[in-house]
């Protein structure tokens, strides 16, 4: 890809990122004013959600605004992102994540076949797993290869 | 899979830095292929190769027990 196709596509994710922060900034607003958030509704998750993912597409957002004047940063960035390495290693830990986590499903099944707890406890736990053991894997697979 | 990119490279005097930024890849890339931890893809070796103004088998130097 030419370099100015690829300033134009990071300046693209910066204004996806700022309209994301527009969101952050309408939805706090209208959390405050309307007095909404409470446990139990599905607004109030929706909002802490946003909240929640934020810092990492801030830190995004630093990065992109620090790389997009700086032609051997920009370079050095596009090297990162399309790196066959890399690659390798997200898929690598993509599938070992599946893997141990239906694994960590089947275990859990036969110890406490009989627990139950409230559906958005589970997938917030299970999001929580899952991205310890991507991260887990990925730490695996840097070493390995 | 071993190679001679590291002898190469130091005949050039370039750091892994210089040869990841010329290919198109990143100086951890660079370091895993040197220790045969990483296996090239073939436009990569390819890039490699031409980057030195070699073949690919000057480069990567081939061996039976590759072959998984």
């Amino acid at each position: 890809m030419n370099m100015q196709n690829y300033r134009k596509q990071i300046q693209k994710r910066i204004y996806l990122i700022g309209f994301y922060g527009l969101l952050i900034a309408v939805l706090s607003l209208r959390e405050f004013f309307t007095k909404r958030a409470s446990l139990g509704n599905d607004f109030y998750y929706i909002w802490g959600f946003l909240i929640g993912v934020s810092p990492f597409f801030f830190a995004r957002l630093i990065k992109y605004k620090k790389i997009i004047n700086d032609e051997k940063l920009l370079l050095a960035y596009y090297n990162w992102e399309h790196d066959e390495r890399r690659k390798e290693i997200v898929r690598r830990a993509s599938t070992a994540t599946f893997q141990s986590f239906i694994a960590l499903l089947v275990l859990l099944g036969l110890f406490f076949p009989n627990k139950n707890f409230p559906l958005l406890y589970v997938c917030t736990a299970f999001v929580i797993i899952m991205v310890i053991l991507m991260l887990g894997w990925k730490l695996y697979f840097k070493r390995k290869i | 899979m071993k190679n001679r990119i590291a002898a190469l490279r130091k005949s050039k005097k370039l750091s892994q830095e210089e040869l990841a930024m010329a290919v198109g890849t990143t100086r951890q890339t660079i370091t895993s292929i040197e220790t045969g931890k990483y296996t090239a893809s073939l436009p990569l070796a390819y890039k490699i190769a031409k980057y030195f103004g070699l073949t690919i088998e000057q480069v990567f130097i081939f061996e039976e027990e590759d072959v998984v």
